[in-house]
């Protein structure tokens, strides 16, 4: 652990000194799981990539302020979470495009392909939420902030945070329901 | 299901999904990283060119000018009486006047009047002595010289067409011959008192030469009016952002733009005396003063002086942070030098380049009082404007561009070496057309708020003389200030 985490100091120390290398290695580390953040907040894949890509812009103009107290990975995912949401600002028009093509994913491993596939499912019905519930929703259930501090993030209040977030738990819950059956009756309609 | 099990679950099993970008996210990623560090060299070659041009533009304002030739002497002004040591003292004050060169006549020889100055006028001592005034006569160096009254000017002009410094030279040397065999000329000026060192003839009064005042030389006679020109408006449109433009700060002329110090090559020969001053006993052939004659009243030192820009400016915003700003401007500029006392009175003679000139009044070149040369200029800038980093709290913006500029009026004075050094406002000596280099540098304020504002130093340089070269040694303008611009809030459709 004391090893990963020198490691980790010096891979950032590279990078802070410009070193190509290093930055290709950071990128490598995080890019998967970077990629399924962005992807939870955004509508396409392309998208997604667009978000990870100024993400990871972001994070190496700035790697001089991560205070190596806490996990980089942490710092790196909150760098993410803010760019999605600076991305969702600035693309009014971005609650229109409902397109969402699969040929723009790409699954890392199929080590459990049931969990990643739940997983995946999982996003792509958090994806198909409003705009505004599904941004609320990734933000307390996924990176677990307050609504207070949501409230602050979007300049909402933290009541309209609660309503909303209630709101797309519901919806998901009864698209889950509905998903199950519909997989029950494909599995059985198999047997 | 429960909701925090739900929460818990949803939780799990998002934060461990994983998909791998496209290889074109890191090529992208790579390729920005290099552009922002390329930028990164341009904003700092950016700050260093505008600091370093706003520096050199506030040291050459601020700087005191060079030396008159008195003070390069290490001589007061010739005409203080200090510097010339005379033989012998002038047992009237005819012998400290030096004499009339034959081929530079008054209008009205016959009028004694006309060459009527008064004792303070005259350069003292200077050029006094009788064997060398045929040497200074010489060295006025103009083909030509004839003073006429204003009004009938034209029709008598004396021009000697040769051109040449060769044809100069002879002609020197036969206007030398002609003052030495010319005694009489010199007994009849020393009966009376005349204007200047006596190297050139004296002045006619412009309206009745024959009753002229003998005060004319001092008679204080208002500067001319200034001429106010228009400032500029503009309609504004939705699309353009525009702005109302405002500039206070000062503006002076160099001899040499983008070099320090001024080059000899920008001076006119008669200001490379080298405190070469006319003094009895002392023969002046050195050359050049030998081409122009010498100078008792050497040229005053240019001072800055206010100067301030009004105009209307519309932004085209060609990406996040770059816009191409341009325009109508109205520019004022002046300078302060010193002078000596107004002559209401008609001149026409050749400048050093035998440029004909015609002057209906000038100033004698001295210290007495201070005269304030005047620019109108209308300009249409060009330039563009980039931010500094993404920030929109209070955004730095860089600004470069170039500046046509018209002048549409000016009372500026030119100097020459006539009759020991003068001033005179000719409007043809200026070159009409300026094109500038300007840079600043502004704080861009409520730039979240409707009404926007910015605030910054900038600089400007003239790339083109505002005298033209065959009248007067080269001056580029330049100024310094502070421009404040305020952006004209948007309309809501």
């Amino acid at each position: 652990m004391a090893t990963e985490q020198m490691e980790q100091q010096k891979l950032v120390r590279d990078c802070l000194k410009g070193k190509p290398q290093a930055q290709r290695q950071l990128y490598e580390l995080y890019a998967d799981t970077m990629l399924g953040v962005c992807y939870r907040y955004t509508r396409s894949m392309r998208d997604a990539e667009d978000v990870l890509q100024e993400g990871f812009v972001k994070v190496f103009h700035h790697l001089n302020q991560y205070k190596q107290e806490g996990e980089l990975g942490a710092w790196i995912r909150r760098i993410m979470v803010n760019t999605a949401l600076n991305f969702l600002k600035r693309h009014r028009k971005y609650q229109e495009e409902m397109y969402f093509t699969e040929e723009y994913l790409h699954p890392v491993s199929q080590e459990d392909p049931a969990v990643r596939l739940h997983a995946k499912e999982l996003a792509d019905l958090v994806r198909q939420l409003p705009q505004g519930y599904q941004v609320i929703f990734n933000l307390h259930a996924v990176e677990g902030f307050s609504h207070v501090e949501i409230g602050e993030m979007l300049g909402i209040s933290d009541g309209t945070s609660r309503s909303q977030y209630a709101r797309a738990r519901n919806l998901l819950i009864t698209w889950l329901k509905k998903y199950s059956t519909d997989h029950k009756k494909s599995s059985y309609a198999g047997k | 299901m429960p909701e925090s099990e739900f929460d818990k679950q949803v939780q799990q099993e998002l934060e461990g999904l994983k998909l791998r970008p496209s290889t074109a996210v890191w090529e992208n990623v790579e390729k920005e990283l290099r552009r922002k560090k390329r930028r990164r060299y341009i904003v700092f070659f950016w700050l260093l060119a505008g600091l370093g041009l706003l520096g050199y533009t506030g040291y050459l304002l601020t700087q005191k000018g060079k030396p008159t030739l008195a003070e390069s002497s290490g001589k007061p002004a010739d005409h203080s009486g200090k510097t010339v040591q005379q033989p012998a003292a002038p047992s009237t004050q005819s012998d400290i006047i030096p004499s009339i060169p034959s081929t530079i006549k008054p209008a009205d020889s016959s009028s004694p009047a006309d060459q009527a100055t008064p004792l303070n006028e005259t350069p003292s001592a200077a050029a006094t002595q009788p064997g060398t005034s045929a040497d200074r006569e010489g060295l006025n160096g103009r083909k030509s010289t004839a003073l006429v009254p204003a009004g009938k000017n034209k029709g008598k002009r004396k021009t000697d067409k040769t051109g040449s410094p060769v044809a100069r030279s002879g002609h020197q040397q036969k206007t030398s011959t002609q003052g030495i065999q010319e005694p009489e000329s010199r007994k009849e000026t020393e009966s009376k008192p005349v204007d200047m060192a006596g190297q050139n003839p004296p002045v006619v009064p412009a309206q009745d030469s024959v009753k002229a005042k003998t005060d004319s030389a001092v008679a204080a006679v208002p500067p001319p009016a200034e001429t106010k020109a228009p400032a500029a408006k503009k309609q504004s449109s939705s699309k353009i952002k525009w702005s109302l433009d405002l500039g206070v700060g000062g503006s002076g002329p160099i001899g040499s733009p983008f070099l320090i110090g001024e080059s000899d090559n920008t001076r006119l020969a008669y200001d490379q005396t080298g405190g070469m001053i006319a003094s009895p006993g002392s023969p002046l052939v050195t050359p050049p003063v030998v081409n122009y004659g010498p100078v008792y009243f050497p040229r005053s030192d240019i001072k800055p002086g206010p100067a301030f820009r009004i105009g209307v400016l519309g932004e085209w915003a060609i990406s996040k942070r770059s816009s191409i700003v341009s325009g109508l401007q109205y520019q004022y500029q002046s300078t302060n030098i010193r002078t000596g006392s107004y002559r209401n009175t008609a001149l026409i003679f050749n400048n050093y380049a035998s440029q004909p000139v015609s002057v209906t009044s000038s100033y004698q070149a001295g210290l007495q009082k201070t005269f304030t040369n005047r620019f109108h200029y209308l300009q249409i800038p060009l330039s563009f404007q980039w931010q500094v980093g993404k920030g929109n709290k209070l955004p730095v913006l860089l600004s470069a561009g170039m500046s046509a500029g018209y002048l549409l009026a000016t009372n500026a004075l030119i100097y020459d070496s006539l009759q020991g050094g003068i001033y005179y406002h000719d409007k043809n000596a200026f070159n009409r057309f300026q094109l500038s280099f300007n840079t600043g540098l502004a704080f861009r304020f409520g730039n979240s708020k409707t009404f926007q504002w910015s605030i910054g130093p900038e600089a400007s340089m003239g790339l083109r003389s505002q005298v033209k070269e065959e009248y007067d040694r080269k001056q580029y303008p330049l100024y310094l200030g502070i421009r404040a611009r305020l952006y004209l809030p948007k309309k809501n459709h």
